[in-house]
Protein backbone atom coordinates (compact mmCIF):
# COMPACT_ATOMS: atom_id res chain seq x y z
CA UNK A 1 0.00 0.00 0.00
CA UNK A 2 1.59 3.24 -1.27
CA UNK A 3 2.31 5.63 2.11
CA UNK A 4 1.37 8.73 0.68
CA UNK A 5 -2.19 9.31 0.38
CA UNK A 6 -3.92 9.07 -2.67
CA UNK A 7 -6.38 11.76 -4.50
CA UNK A 8 -9.76 9.53 -4.09
CA UNK A 9 -11.02 8.03 -7.25
CA UNK A 10 -14.10 9.55 -7.68
CA UNK A 11 -17.49 7.55 -8.85
CA UNK A 12 -21.08 8.78 -10.00
CA UNK A 13 -23.46 6.57 -10.55
CA UNK A 14 -26.77 7.62 -12.20
CA UNK A 15 -29.92 5.37 -12.84
CA UNK A 16 -33.17 4.81 -11.74
CA UNK A 17 -34.27 2.55 -8.46
CA UNK A 18 -32.15 -0.78 -9.72
CA UNK A 19 -28.83 1.71 -8.02
CA UNK A 20 -30.92 1.50 -4.77
CA UNK A 21 -33.27 -0.60 -4.36
CA UNK A 22 -32.96 -4.66 -3.69
CA UNK A 23 -35.23 -7.44 -4.06
CA UNK A 24 -36.40 -7.63 -1.13
CA UNK A 25 -36.07 -4.83 0.68
CA UNK A 26 -36.19 -4.27 4.68
CA UNK A 27 -32.96 -6.39 5.11
CA UNK A 28 -29.75 -6.04 6.89
CA UNK A 29 -27.46 -3.59 6.53
CA UNK A 30 -25.20 -6.05 4.74
CA UNK A 31 -28.05 -6.23 2.27
CA UNK A 32 -25.66 -3.75 -0.26
CA UNK A 33 -26.65 -2.11 -3.12
CA UNK A 34 -23.59 -2.38 -6.19
CA UNK A 35 -22.51 1.36 -5.87
CA UNK A 36 -22.04 0.53 -1.92
CA UNK A 37 -20.09 -2.91 -2.60
CA UNK A 38 -18.17 -1.09 -5.44
CA UNK A 39 -17.16 1.52 -3.33
CA UNK A 40 -16.33 -1.15 -0.60
CA UNK A 41 -14.07 -3.59 -3.08
CA UNK A 42 -12.12 -0.60 -4.12
CA UNK A 43 -11.33 0.50 -0.47
CA UNK A 44 -10.37 -3.76 -0.04
CA UNK A 45 -7.49 -3.49 -3.05
CA UNK A 46 -6.33 -0.01 -1.53
CA UNK A 47 -7.91 2.47 -3.80
CA UNK A 48 -8.76 5.83 -2.29
CA UNK A 49 -12.49 6.10 -3.43
CA UNK A 50 -15.71 9.04 -3.07
CA UNK A 51 -18.72 8.04 -4.76
CA UNK A 52 -22.07 9.38 -5.32
CA UNK A 53 -25.02 7.03 -5.82
CA UNK A 54 -27.25 10.01 -7.85
CA UNK A 55 -29.83 7.54 -8.60
CA UNK A 56 -33.58 7.65 -8.49
CA UNK A 57 -36.57 5.85 -8.43
CA UNK A 58 -38.63 6.18 -11.35
CA UNK A 59 -35.66 7.88 -12.85
CA UNK A 60 -35.92 8.94 -16.67
CA UNK A 61 -32.86 9.23 -18.92
CA UNK A 62 -34.24 13.11 -19.81
CA UNK A 63 -33.61 13.84 -16.16
CA UNK A 64 -29.39 13.78 -17.36
CA UNK A 65 -29.32 17.21 -17.90
CA UNK A 66 -31.14 19.54 -15.44
CA UNK A 67 -28.23 17.91 -12.55
CA UNK A 68 -25.51 17.79 -15.39
CA UNK A 69 -23.97 21.24 -14.60
CA UNK A 70 -23.53 19.87 -10.44
CA UNK A 71 -22.75 16.13 -10.94
CA UNK A 72 -20.14 16.60 -13.87
CA UNK A 73 -19.33 20.18 -14.59
CA UNK A 74 -18.81 21.07 -10.76
CA UNK A 75 -17.79 17.49 -9.08
CA UNK A 76 -16.20 16.07 -12.57
CA UNK A 77 -16.18 12.46 -11.66
CA UNK A 78 -13.30 10.17 -13.10
CA UNK A 79 -15.76 7.47 -13.80
CA UNK A 80 -19.92 7.35 -14.03
CA UNK A 81 -21.66 4.43 -14.29
CA UNK A 82 -24.54 4.85 -15.80
CA UNK A 83 -28.15 2.42 -16.72
CA UNK A 84 -29.91 4.82 -18.85
CA UNK A 85 -33.17 4.33 -20.26
CA UNK A 86 -34.29 1.57 -17.97
CA UNK A 87 -37.48 2.87 -17.04
CA UNK A 88 -38.41 3.77 -20.63
CA UNK A 89 -38.41 0.36 -21.88
CA UNK A 90 -40.98 -0.56 -19.04
CA UNK A 91 -44.16 1.20 -19.93
CA UNK A 92 -45.55 1.91 -23.60
CA UNK A 93 -48.44 4.49 -22.28
CA UNK A 94 -48.44 4.95 -18.60
CA UNK A 95 -46.97 8.40 -18.10
CA UNK A 96 -44.07 8.30 -15.65
CA UNK A 97 -45.66 11.25 -13.84
CA UNK A 98 -48.72 8.93 -13.03
CA UNK A 99 -46.36 5.95 -12.35
CA UNK A 100 -44.14 8.00 -9.92
CA UNK A 101 -47.36 9.74 -7.85
CA UNK A 102 -48.87 5.95 -7.54
CA UNK A 103 -45.67 4.41 -6.50
CA UNK A 104 -43.94 7.02 -4.43
CA UNK A 105 -42.87 5.87 -1.34
CA UNK A 106 -41.67 8.92 0.41
CA UNK A 107 -44.94 10.59 0.56
CA UNK A 108 -46.61 12.63 3.40
CA UNK A 109 -48.80 10.50 5.89
CA UNK A 110 -52.63 12.19 6.44
CA UNK A 111 -56.03 10.97 5.56
CA UNK A 112 -56.72 13.24 2.37
CA UNK A 113 -53.06 11.91 1.29
CA UNK A 114 -53.93 8.63 1.88
CA UNK A 115 -57.11 8.51 -0.30
CA UNK A 116 -55.20 10.12 -3.05
CA UNK A 117 -52.39 8.15 -3.40
CA UNK A 118 -53.72 5.02 -2.56
CA UNK A 119 -57.04 4.89 -3.87
CA UNK A 120 -57.45 7.47 -6.55
CA UNK A 121 -53.92 7.75 -8.25
CA UNK A 122 -52.99 3.88 -7.71
CA UNK A 123 -56.61 3.10 -9.17
CA UNK A 124 -56.21 5.48 -11.99
CA UNK A 125 -52.70 3.99 -12.43
CA UNK A 126 -53.87 0.61 -12.68
CA UNK A 127 -56.70 1.02 -15.07
CA UNK A 128 -53.75 2.52 -17.58
CA UNK A 129 -52.15 -0.43 -16.49
CA UNK A 130 -54.71 -2.85 -17.92
CA UNK A 131 -54.86 -0.70 -21.30
CA UNK A 132 -51.22 -0.90 -21.57
CA UNK A 133 -51.20 -4.65 -20.88
CA UNK A 134 -53.77 -5.33 -23.55
CA UNK A 135 -52.32 -2.88 -26.61
CA UNK A 136 -48.60 -3.84 -25.77
CA UNK A 137 -46.90 -5.87 -28.02
CA UNK A 138 -43.21 -6.91 -29.32
CA UNK A 139 -41.85 -4.59 -31.69
CA UNK A 140 -44.54 -1.87 -30.85
CA UNK A 141 -43.77 1.45 -28.88
CA UNK A 142 -40.18 1.43 -29.00
CA UNK A 143 -40.42 5.69 -29.46
CA UNK A 144 -39.50 6.40 -25.96
CA UNK A 145 -36.48 4.09 -25.96
CA UNK A 146 -35.24 6.15 -29.10
CA UNK A 147 -35.60 9.49 -27.13
CA UNK A 148 -33.65 7.68 -24.25
CA UNK A 149 -31.02 6.60 -26.53
CA UNK A 150 -31.08 10.26 -28.06
CA UNK A 151 -30.25 11.67 -24.78
CA UNK A 152 -27.90 9.34 -23.51
CA UNK A 153 -25.91 10.08 -26.95
CA UNK A 154 -25.87 14.13 -26.37
CA UNK A 155 -25.39 13.34 -22.32
CA UNK A 156 -22.13 11.39 -23.65
CA UNK A 157 -20.93 14.11 -25.86
CA UNK A 158 -21.15 16.63 -23.40
CA UNK A 159 -20.01 14.99 -20.35
CA UNK A 160 -16.74 13.73 -22.53
CA UNK A 161 -15.80 17.42 -22.23
CA UNK A 162 -15.22 17.04 -18.78
CA UNK A 163 -11.80 15.78 -18.80
CA UNK A 164 -13.24 12.52 -20.38
CA UNK A 165 -14.27 10.49 -17.72
CA UNK A 166 -14.94 6.74 -18.19
CA UNK A 167 -17.99 5.94 -18.52
CA UNK A 168 -19.78 2.65 -17.86
CA UNK A 169 -23.15 1.77 -19.48
CA UNK A 170 -24.43 -1.32 -17.77
CA UNK A 171 -26.69 -3.76 -19.42
CA UNK A 172 -30.19 -3.95 -19.11
CA UNK A 173 -31.41 -6.77 -17.42
CA UNK A 174 -34.02 -9.27 -19.03
CA UNK A 175 -37.92 -9.31 -17.08
CA UNK A 176 -39.11 -12.20 -15.33
CA UNK A 177 -41.57 -14.26 -17.73
CA UNK A 178 -44.59 -12.33 -14.97
CA UNK A 179 -43.29 -8.94 -15.72
CA UNK A 180 -43.69 -9.99 -19.19
CA UNK A 181 -47.43 -11.52 -18.92
CA UNK A 182 -47.67 -7.33 -18.28
CA UNK A 183 -45.62 -5.83 -20.54
CA UNK A 184 -45.34 -7.71 -23.38
CA UNK A 185 -43.37 -5.37 -25.59
CA UNK A 186 -40.52 -5.17 -22.93
CA UNK A 187 -37.90 -7.85 -24.13
CA UNK A 188 -38.35 -6.53 -27.52
CA UNK A 189 -37.79 -2.75 -26.18
CA UNK A 190 -34.52 -4.04 -23.77
CA UNK A 191 -32.99 -5.33 -27.06
CA UNK A 192 -33.54 -2.43 -28.83
CA UNK A 193 -32.03 -0.87 -25.44
CA UNK A 194 -29.30 -2.71 -24.84
CA UNK A 195 -27.82 -2.93 -29.15
CA UNK A 196 -28.18 0.66 -28.59
CA UNK A 197 -26.37 0.92 -25.91
CA UNK A 198 -23.53 -0.74 -27.45
CA UNK A 199 -23.49 1.31 -30.25
CA UNK A 200 -22.61 4.35 -28.01
CA UNK A 201 -19.71 2.42 -26.77
CA UNK A 202 -18.40 1.57 -29.91
CA UNK A 203 -19.13 5.62 -31.06
CA UNK A 204 -16.85 6.75 -28.06
CA UNK A 205 -13.22 6.15 -26.87
CA UNK A 206 -13.77 6.19 -23.01
CA UNK A 207 -17.36 4.35 -22.82
CA UNK A 208 -17.92 1.17 -21.92
CA UNK A 209 -20.80 -1.64 -22.55
CA UNK A 210 -20.82 -3.51 -19.19
CA UNK A 211 -22.22 -6.86 -19.71
CA UNK A 212 -23.73 -8.72 -16.55
CA UNK A 213 -25.58 -11.70 -18.03
CA UNK A 214 -22.58 -13.41 -17.75
CA UNK A 215 -22.57 -13.02 -13.90
CA UNK A 216 -25.85 -15.00 -14.14
CA UNK A 217 -24.05 -18.78 -14.62
CA UNK A 218 -22.27 -17.77 -11.16
CA UNK A 219 -25.86 -18.89 -9.18
CA UNK A 220 -27.77 -21.62 -9.31
CA UNK A 221 -30.64 -21.59 -10.93
CA UNK A 222 -29.39 -18.68 -11.71
CA UNK A 223 -32.59 -17.38 -13.54
CA UNK A 224 -34.53 -14.24 -13.49
CA UNK A 225 -36.89 -15.46 -11.07
CA UNK A 226 -33.78 -16.06 -8.68
CA UNK A 227 -31.90 -13.17 -9.25
CA UNK A 228 -34.32 -10.18 -9.27
CA UNK A 229 -36.89 -11.76 -7.10
CA UNK A 230 -39.77 -8.48 -7.62
CA UNK A 231 -38.90 -8.55 -10.96
CA UNK A 232 -36.68 -6.32 -11.37
CA UNK A 233 -34.49 -5.16 -8.38
CA UNK A 234 -31.40 -7.34 -8.30
CA UNK A 235 -31.21 -9.33 -4.66
CA UNK A 236 -27.68 -8.75 -2.55
CA UNK A 237 -25.93 -11.59 -3.82
CA UNK A 238 -26.48 -10.48 -7.33
CA UNK A 239 -25.84 -6.83 -6.40
CA UNK A 240 -22.40 -7.63 -4.92
CA UNK A 241 -21.26 -9.93 -8.09
CA UNK A 242 -22.33 -6.44 -10.10
CA UNK A 243 -20.82 -4.26 -7.66
CA UNK A 244 -17.30 -6.74 -7.69
CA UNK A 245 -17.11 -6.62 -11.67
CA UNK A 246 -17.60 -2.73 -11.91
CA UNK A 247 -14.51 -2.40 -9.11
CA UNK A 248 -12.38 -4.60 -11.21
CA UNK A 249 -12.72 -2.47 -14.57
CA UNK A 250 -12.50 0.71 -12.36
CA UNK A 251 -9.60 -0.71 -10.32
CA UNK A 252 -7.70 -1.38 -13.66
CA UNK A 253 -8.51 1.97 -15.41
CA UNK A 254 -7.73 4.02 -12.22
CA UNK A 255 -4.15 2.19 -12.16
CA UNK A 256 -3.63 3.62 -15.85
CA UNK A 257 -4.22 7.45 -14.68
CA UNK A 258 -1.32 9.29 -13.44
CA UNK A 259 -3.72 11.60 -11.38
CA UNK A 260 -5.18 8.67 -9.52
CA UNK A 261 -1.97 6.59 -8.69
CA UNK A 262 -0.44 8.73 -5.47
CA UNK A 263 2.52 9.99 -7.94
CA UNK A 264 3.39 13.40 -8.66
CA UNK A 265 3.29 14.63 -12.12
CA UNK A 266 5.92 16.12 -12.38
CA UNK A 267 5.94 18.36 -15.31
CA UNK A 268 5.28 21.59 -13.25
CA UNK A 269 7.53 22.85 -10.78
CA UNK A 270 6.12 23.21 -7.13
CA UNK A 271 5.71 26.68 -6.56
CA UNK A 272 6.16 27.93 -2.90
CA UNK A 273 3.20 29.56 -0.82
CA UNK B 1 -6.19 -0.14 17.91
CA UNK B 2 -6.33 1.86 14.89
CA UNK B 3 -3.99 5.25 15.05
CA UNK B 4 -6.07 8.36 15.34
CA UNK B 5 -7.69 10.36 11.79
CA UNK B 6 -7.26 13.82 11.31
CA UNK B 7 -10.06 16.32 11.28
CA UNK B 8 -10.11 16.58 7.33
CA UNK B 9 -9.57 20.56 6.19
CA UNK B 10 -12.71 21.28 4.35
CA UNK B 11 -12.26 23.82 1.30
CA UNK B 12 -15.12 24.88 -0.23
CA UNK B 13 -14.35 27.11 -3.68
CA UNK B 14 -16.86 29.32 -5.13
CA UNK B 15 -16.68 30.60 -9.04
CA UNK B 16 -17.83 30.96 -12.23
CA UNK B 17 -16.55 28.67 -15.18
CA UNK B 18 -13.08 29.50 -14.21
CA UNK B 19 -12.86 26.66 -11.56
CA UNK B 20 -14.25 24.08 -13.78
CA UNK B 21 -13.32 24.73 -16.75
CA UNK B 22 -9.88 24.22 -18.91
CA UNK B 23 -8.83 25.70 -21.75
CA UNK B 24 -9.28 23.88 -24.13
CA UNK B 25 -12.00 21.18 -22.81
CA UNK B 26 -11.79 17.40 -23.71
CA UNK B 27 -8.33 16.98 -22.86
CA UNK B 28 -7.13 13.81 -20.50
CA UNK B 29 -8.38 13.22 -16.98
CA UNK B 30 -4.97 14.35 -15.73
CA UNK B 31 -6.39 17.59 -16.92
CA UNK B 32 -7.14 18.77 -13.25
CA UNK B 33 -8.66 22.04 -12.22
CA UNK B 34 -7.59 23.76 -9.68
CA UNK B 35 -9.77 22.88 -7.25
CA UNK B 36 -8.75 19.42 -7.54
CA UNK B 37 -4.95 19.74 -7.63
CA UNK B 38 -5.32 21.70 -4.40
CA UNK B 39 -6.98 18.62 -2.81
CA UNK B 40 -3.82 16.86 -4.35
CA UNK B 41 -1.67 18.84 -3.02
CA UNK B 42 -2.42 19.13 0.36
CA UNK B 43 -3.07 14.90 0.26
CA UNK B 44 0.21 14.83 -0.72
CA UNK B 45 1.63 16.70 2.21
CA UNK B 46 -0.56 14.58 4.76
CA UNK B 47 -3.17 16.74 5.27
CA UNK B 48 -6.95 15.12 5.11
CA UNK B 49 -8.53 17.38 3.35
CA UNK B 50 -11.99 17.69 1.41
CA UNK B 51 -12.54 19.96 -1.23
CA UNK B 52 -15.85 21.12 -2.53
CA UNK B 53 -15.72 22.63 -6.12
CA UNK B 54 -19.11 24.54 -5.74
CA UNK B 55 -18.51 26.62 -8.82
CA UNK B 56 -21.60 26.98 -11.30
CA UNK B 57 -21.21 28.37 -14.86
CA UNK B 58 -22.06 31.83 -15.36
CA UNK B 59 -22.52 32.22 -11.50
CA UNK B 60 -22.42 36.39 -10.50
CA UNK B 61 -21.68 36.56 -7.37
CA UNK B 62 -25.14 37.69 -6.23
CA UNK B 63 -26.22 34.21 -6.28
CA UNK B 64 -23.95 32.97 -4.12
CA UNK B 65 -26.55 34.03 -1.33
CA UNK B 66 -28.85 31.25 -2.16
CA UNK B 67 -26.21 28.88 -1.43
CA UNK B 68 -24.67 30.32 1.50
CA UNK B 69 -26.95 28.59 4.03
CA UNK B 70 -25.95 24.99 2.27
CA UNK B 71 -22.09 25.88 1.37
CA UNK B 72 -21.62 27.92 4.70
CA UNK B 73 -23.56 27.56 7.23
CA UNK B 74 -24.16 24.38 7.24
CA UNK B 75 -20.78 22.61 5.80
CA UNK B 76 -18.54 25.31 7.76
CA UNK B 77 -15.79 25.15 5.40
CA UNK B 78 -12.33 26.22 7.10
CA UNK B 79 -11.15 27.58 4.01
CA UNK B 80 -13.01 29.51 1.12
CA UNK B 81 -11.55 29.75 -2.12
CA UNK B 82 -13.72 32.94 -4.12
CA UNK B 83 -12.56 33.02 -7.73
CA UNK B 84 -15.19 35.35 -8.35
CA UNK B 85 -15.75 38.66 -10.26
CA UNK B 86 -14.43 37.86 -13.69
CA UNK B 87 -18.06 36.69 -14.67
CA UNK B 88 -19.76 39.68 -13.30
CA UNK B 89 -17.35 42.20 -14.73
CA UNK B 90 -17.52 40.73 -18.25
CA UNK B 91 -20.91 42.01 -19.79
CA UNK B 92 -21.67 45.60 -19.67
CA UNK B 93 -25.36 45.23 -21.47
CA UNK B 94 -25.83 41.52 -22.18
CA UNK B 95 -28.52 40.24 -19.52
CA UNK B 96 -27.12 37.32 -17.91
CA UNK B 97 -29.89 35.06 -18.29
CA UNK B 98 -29.72 35.21 -22.45
CA UNK B 99 -25.80 34.83 -22.04
CA UNK B 100 -26.17 31.92 -20.05
CA UNK B 101 -29.38 30.80 -22.76
CA UNK B 102 -26.87 31.28 -25.04
CA UNK B 103 -24.00 29.39 -24.14
CA UNK B 104 -25.49 26.59 -21.99
CA UNK B 105 -24.22 23.13 -22.36
CA UNK B 106 -26.12 20.72 -20.62
CA UNK B 107 -29.05 20.92 -23.13
CA UNK B 108 -31.71 18.37 -23.93
CA UNK B 109 -31.40 17.59 -27.83
CA UNK B 110 -34.63 18.12 -29.92
CA UNK B 111 -35.43 19.56 -33.48
CA UNK B 112 -37.47 22.63 -31.50
CA UNK B 113 -34.57 23.19 -28.63
CA UNK B 114 -31.94 23.10 -31.02
CA UNK B 115 -33.79 25.71 -33.17
CA UNK B 116 -34.18 27.80 -30.45
CA UNK B 117 -30.87 27.78 -28.48
CA UNK B 118 -28.74 27.72 -31.40
CA UNK B 119 -30.29 29.73 -33.55
CA UNK B 120 -32.85 32.33 -31.83
CA UNK B 121 -31.25 32.72 -28.56
CA UNK B 122 -27.73 32.83 -30.33
CA UNK B 123 -28.62 35.08 -33.00
CA UNK B 124 -29.99 37.73 -30.30
CA UNK B 125 -27.05 37.10 -27.98
CA UNK B 126 -24.73 38.28 -30.68
CA UNK B 127 -27.16 41.57 -31.62
CA UNK B 128 -26.70 42.50 -28.46
CA UNK B 129 -22.55 41.31 -27.94
CA UNK B 130 -21.98 43.86 -31.04
CA UNK B 131 -24.09 46.71 -29.81
CA UNK B 132 -22.23 46.13 -26.33
CA UNK B 133 -19.12 46.02 -28.37
CA UNK B 134 -19.52 49.65 -29.39
CA UNK B 135 -20.82 50.73 -25.83
CA UNK B 136 -18.22 49.07 -24.04
CA UNK B 137 -15.12 51.49 -23.71
CA UNK B 138 -12.22 52.13 -21.50
CA UNK B 139 -12.73 54.12 -18.90
CA UNK B 140 -11.93 53.51 -14.69
CA UNK B 141 -15.32 54.17 -13.56
CA UNK B 142 -16.98 50.96 -12.89
CA UNK B 143 -20.31 50.40 -14.25
CA UNK B 144 -23.57 49.54 -12.32
CA UNK B 145 -22.73 45.74 -12.65
CA UNK B 146 -19.27 45.77 -11.18
CA UNK B 147 -20.34 48.35 -8.40
CA UNK B 148 -23.17 45.98 -7.45
CA UNK B 149 -20.40 42.93 -7.62
CA UNK B 150 -18.32 44.91 -4.89
CA UNK B 151 -21.18 45.05 -3.08
CA UNK B 152 -22.40 41.65 -2.66
CA UNK B 153 -18.85 40.35 -2.39
CA UNK B 154 -17.84 42.81 0.67
CA UNK B 155 -21.74 41.42 2.10
CA UNK B 156 -21.13 37.74 1.66
CA UNK B 157 -17.52 38.04 3.24
CA UNK B 158 -18.77 40.07 6.51
CA UNK B 159 -22.08 36.82 6.48
CA UNK B 160 -19.39 34.53 6.71
CA UNK B 161 -17.08 34.87 8.91
CA UNK B 162 -20.28 34.77 11.21
CA UNK B 163 -19.63 31.19 10.75
CA UNK B 164 -16.48 30.89 12.90
CA UNK B 165 -14.59 33.06 10.62
CA UNK B 166 -13.18 30.86 7.86
CA UNK B 167 -9.70 31.63 6.10
CA UNK B 168 -10.91 33.36 2.63
CA UNK B 169 -9.11 33.78 -0.03
CA UNK B 170 -9.67 36.28 -2.64
CA UNK B 171 -8.45 35.17 -5.92
CA UNK B 172 -7.05 38.01 -8.22
CA UNK B 173 -8.80 37.89 -11.61
CA UNK B 174 -6.70 37.46 -14.25
CA UNK B 175 -6.63 39.83 -17.57
CA UNK B 176 -8.36 39.20 -20.53
CA UNK B 177 -5.92 38.43 -23.65
CA UNK B 178 -5.78 40.79 -26.52
CA UNK B 179 -9.27 38.85 -28.72
CA UNK B 180 -11.03 39.04 -25.83
CA UNK B 181 -10.29 42.87 -25.33
CA UNK B 182 -11.27 43.87 -29.06
CA UNK B 183 -14.54 42.75 -27.70
CA UNK B 184 -14.82 43.91 -24.26
CA UNK B 185 -12.75 47.53 -24.26
CA UNK B 186 -13.46 48.29 -21.24
CA UNK B 187 -12.82 44.49 -19.35
CA UNK B 188 -9.20 44.62 -18.92
CA UNK B 189 -9.55 48.21 -16.73
CA UNK B 190 -12.66 47.19 -14.74
CA UNK B 191 -10.51 43.72 -14.13
CA UNK B 192 -7.43 45.70 -12.54
CA UNK B 193 -10.22 48.26 -10.04
CA UNK B 194 -11.52 45.37 -9.38
CA UNK B 195 -8.31 43.48 -7.86
CA UNK B 196 -7.59 46.67 -6.36
CA UNK B 197 -11.06 47.07 -4.84
CA UNK B 198 -10.62 42.95 -3.27
CA UNK B 199 -7.07 43.82 -2.03
CA UNK B 200 -8.38 46.28 -0.18
CA UNK B 201 -10.99 44.73 1.54
CA UNK B 202 -8.36 41.91 2.44
CA UNK B 203 -6.10 44.86 3.75
CA UNK B 204 -9.38 46.24 5.12
CA UNK B 205 -9.84 43.27 7.69
CA UNK B 206 -9.01 43.13 10.87
CA UNK B 207 -9.35 39.27 11.84
CA UNK B 208 -6.80 38.65 9.14
CA UNK B 209 -8.69 35.51 7.75
CA UNK B 210 -9.42 37.50 4.11
CA UNK B 211 -6.22 37.00 2.02
CA UNK B 212 -5.91 38.45 -1.42
CA UNK B 213 -3.53 36.03 -3.04
CA UNK B 214 -2.03 36.94 -6.16
CA UNK B 215 -1.23 34.27 -9.33
CA UNK B 216 -0.45 36.60 -12.03
CA UNK B 217 3.40 36.22 -11.02
CA UNK B 218 3.04 32.32 -11.76
CA UNK B 219 2.78 33.23 -15.52
CA UNK B 220 6.38 34.71 -15.39
CA UNK B 221 7.19 30.49 -14.88
CA UNK B 222 5.84 29.81 -18.37
CA UNK B 223 7.70 30.11 -22.06
CA UNK B 224 6.31 32.90 -23.33
CA UNK B 225 3.84 32.91 -20.38
CA UNK B 226 1.09 35.46 -22.32
CA UNK B 227 -2.17 35.17 -21.51
CA UNK B 228 -3.09 33.97 -25.21
CA UNK B 229 -1.16 30.84 -23.86
CA UNK B 230 -2.35 30.47 -20.50
CA UNK B 231 -5.46 30.76 -20.96
CA UNK B 232 -6.03 30.41 -24.79
CA UNK B 233 -9.52 30.46 -25.00
CA UNK B 234 -9.41 33.79 -23.34
CA UNK B 235 -10.88 33.12 -19.99
CA UNK B 236 -9.75 29.74 -18.57
CA UNK B 237 -6.89 28.37 -17.66
CA UNK B 238 -4.95 25.43 -19.32
CA UNK B 239 -3.83 22.59 -17.08
CA UNK B 240 -0.36 23.93 -16.19
CA UNK B 241 -1.63 27.25 -14.80
CA UNK B 242 -4.32 25.45 -12.69
CA UNK B 243 -2.27 23.23 -11.76
CA UNK B 244 0.21 26.19 -10.04
CA UNK B 245 -2.52 28.08 -9.03
CA UNK B 246 -3.70 25.10 -7.03
CA UNK B 247 -0.03 24.42 -5.59
CA UNK B 248 -0.34 28.05 -4.45
CA UNK B 249 -3.85 27.74 -2.93
CA UNK B 250 -2.78 24.58 -1.10
CA UNK B 251 0.07 26.23 0.00
CA UNK B 252 -1.64 28.92 2.04
CA UNK B 253 -4.07 26.71 3.25
CA UNK B 254 -2.14 24.49 4.75
CA UNK B 255 0.17 26.93 6.11
CA UNK B 256 -3.07 28.50 7.85
CA UNK B 257 -4.40 25.42 8.79
CA UNK B 258 -1.07 24.19 10.71
CA UNK B 259 -2.06 26.91 12.75
CA UNK B 260 -5.56 25.81 13.70
CA UNK B 261 -5.67 23.29 16.69
CA UNK B 262 -9.17 21.79 15.64
CA UNK B 263 -7.09 20.60 12.54
CA UNK B 264 -3.72 19.63 14.23
CA UNK B 265 -2.16 16.59 13.17
CA UNK B 266 -2.41 13.46 15.55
Amino acid sequence: MSSVPQLPLRILFKGPSTLVWTSMMSGPRTDLVFPRVMEAELIQRHRQVDTWNAARNGWLTRDLFATWEDEISSWSPDIVVMTPAHMETVHAILPPRLERGANAVSRLPGRFRRLYYRRILRGLARFVLHVQRRVDAPGRFQGRVKRALGYTDEYLRITQQVQNPLILLLELHQPTQKKIDWFPGWPARRELLNDGLRQLADRYDNVRFVSISDLMGQFDPGTPEDLWADGIHFSSAFHRAIGEKLAAIADDWAASQAHLGGVQLAAVPVVPA
Amino acid sequence: MSSPIQLPLRVLVKGASNVLWTSMMSGPRSDLVFARVMEQELLAGGRAAEVRNAGVLGMEIHEMFDTWEDDIARWSPDVVVMAVGQYDILHTLLPHWLERGANRVNRRPGLFQRWFYRRFLRLVARVVLLVQRRVDRPGLKLDRRSRRAIRDLTEYIKITQQVAHPLIILLEVHPPTAAKIAWFGGWDERIAVFNDRMRAIAEADESGTVRFVEMMDLAAQFDPGTPEQLWADGIHFNPDMHRLVGQRLAGVAEEWASTQPHLARP
